[in-house]
């Protein structure tokens, strides 16, 4: 008996311990959590075609390798077709960005003119300096950091799909070791969380990823037919930023409308453009958030704007994107953890 | 331990997983696999230990699945009330293998060291995701299970009522 007390105690202790350790690691190790994020983005996106081909019969290695072997083509076919067209566009943007943040910042200067007119000069000025150079900054240091961001991807593309390969091939068997450490008295409750918040999770990834290739190819298409400059780097930023939930859209929208008024377009390509993005909302209002979306675990808009809020203070864009799969996961082990509590009664 | 291993039969398969493979082709849920496919579950249970009078589950929790009791006895309690007490090679808990939000309706106690064979609703989804024709076998089994339950349950309540 007092071996069977010593063991658990020492599955335990482990169990803390790996977990701790996993936790610090994946925080102190750079550029590891956006790895370790992309792995579980590929994870999700490939598992249907593993258990798909382990269904017919192939081994899991076989099942794992083919469509890893598959997607990583496709993306490199894809990167041949797009980055090309992509980093002309970013470096013809680069050379022309003195002259929007200009525009922009001739913009903000007569709309404050007309907004603040009831403050005194001096403020006026103060504030109309503050504003411009944020803008100036926040704008250069996108091309500044280029280079480093570039380097931190290499790191990234490889280390990623490496992660991926043996969460794919190893994660369950893996997944088992760690439960088997777990004390008795949560051993089913930390089950149950964890089928939860795997399927949460994989629900949102995939839907969210559909949801932001749907909005950019809608936008890239729509741009492209009337030649509007920089369409592919326009259609990228809003997809990317389609990831974040409420406030996303509304930020995508701004480099286009910006281009626009700083170019002086008529007013007919602004709406048309303004259009554009509308329509991409509503395609997947209408046609991908029912579909998918609305079987995701409910947060409150209100909780969704804060927590993105903590998200982009604490981890920047990157903070954005994940915080709304990190508030939901914390949502779903709250509830559960209080209904353990409180002999099964659900939180209300 | 040097004498042991020399007396020992080193050859034969591993005792702990000799004694899951038995347990699950003497189940009836198990009943219709090929000794081939209690491979593929075999590697999937969970093998729990338990002292005397420490839970399993308790009345209200999640479940999230069913065990076999490979080693010792289980009592069922419900609302404080013994209900009954389980053996060797019984099993408990199937219910939750099929709910949509399984909640324990008794509390499961182990009432001697018992060593439990553990087979849970998210394994059962990867067979079902993976292997279809095992996961039909074992919820067609699970269903005949909770028909029979039901069928004894609606006759004690026909015979109370008559009393």
């Amino acid at each position: 008996m007092e071996t069977l007390h010593r063991i658990r105690r020492i599955k335990l202790w482990f169990f803390l311990f790996s977990l701790a350790f996993a936790i610090f690691l994946i925080f102190w190790v750079k550029n590891l959590l956006v790895s370790v994020f992309l792995a579980f983005v590929g994870f999700f996106l490939l598992k249907p075609f593993v258990d798909f081909l382990v269904r017919q019969g192939l081994s899991r290695l076989v099942s794992t390798l083919f469509p890893f072997l598959f997607f990583s083509l496709v993306c490199f076919g894809l990167s041949l077709v797009v980055f090309p067209t992509l980093g002309n566009q970013v470096d013809e943007l680069k050379g022309e960005l003195p002259k929007y943040v200009e525009g922009t910042q001739r913009m903000l200067q007569s709309w404050e003119s007309g907004f603040f007119s009831f403050l005194p000069a001096e403020s006026k000025q103060k504030f109309g300096l503050e504003l411009s150079q944020k803008v100036q900054q926040f704008a250069q240091s996108i091309f500044t950091d280029l280079p480093e961001n570039l380097l931190n991807s290499l790191t990234v593309l490889f280390l990623a799909p490496f992660l991926c390969f043996f969460m794919l091939l190893d994660g369950k068997e893996f997944y088992r070791r760690m439960i088997s450490t777990v004390p008795n008295a949560y051993f089913e409750l930390s089950m149950f969380l964890q089928h939860q918040i795997m399927e949460q999770m994989g629900g949102f990834i995939r839907a969210r990823l559909v949801e932001s290739v749907l909005v950019g190819f809608v936008i890239w298409i729509g741009l492209a037919v009337i030649q509007f400059p920089y369409a592919l780097v326009l259609a990228v930023f809003a997809a990317l930023m389609n990831l974040i939930p409420y406030l996303g859209p509304l930020i995508g929208v701004i480099p286009g409308i910006l281009i626009a008024l700083v170019n002086q377009e008529t007013n007919a390509v602004t709406s048309y453009i303004v259009f554009i993005y509308l329509l991409a909302q509503l395609i997947d209002a209408l046609v991908i958030v029912p579909m998918v979306v609305a079987r995701i675990v409910n947060l409150h808009p209100v909780t969704v704007v804060l927590v993105v809020m903590v998200g982009s203070q604490t981890m920047g864009i990157l903070g954005m994107i994940i915080s709304i799969p990190v508030a939901s996961a914390v949502k779903i082990i709250y509830a559960s953890i209080y209904q353990h509590i409180t002999d099964g009664k659900p939180l209300s | 331990m040097s004498l042991s291993l020399f007396w020992d039969n080193i050859f034969k398969k591993d005792r702990r997983v000799w004694t899951i493979q038995e347990a699950l082709k003497k189940n009836i849920v198990f009943k219709d696999l090929a000794p081939r496919e209690i491979n593929q579950i075999q590697v999937i249970t969970h093998v729990r230990s338990y002292s005397p009078g420490e839970p399993i589950f308790k009345q209200g929790e999640v479940g999230v699945g069913m065990y076999i009791i490979s080693k010792g006895s289980v009592e069922i309690i419900y609302d404080e009330n013994r209900i009954t007490t389980l053996k060797e090679d019984d099993f408990f808990g199937e219910l939750a293998l099929v709910e949509e939000r399984g909640i324990r309706t008794a509390t499961a106690i182990a009432k001697d060291d018992t060593q439990l064979i553990g087979f849970f609703k998210p394994d059962l989804i990867q067979i079902m995701n993976q292997t279809p024709e095992i996961g039909v076998k074992i919820l067609f089994r699970v269903a005949q299970v909770i028909g029979t339950r039901l069928h004894e349950t609606t006759a004690l309540v026909k015979t109370q009522q008559r009393n």
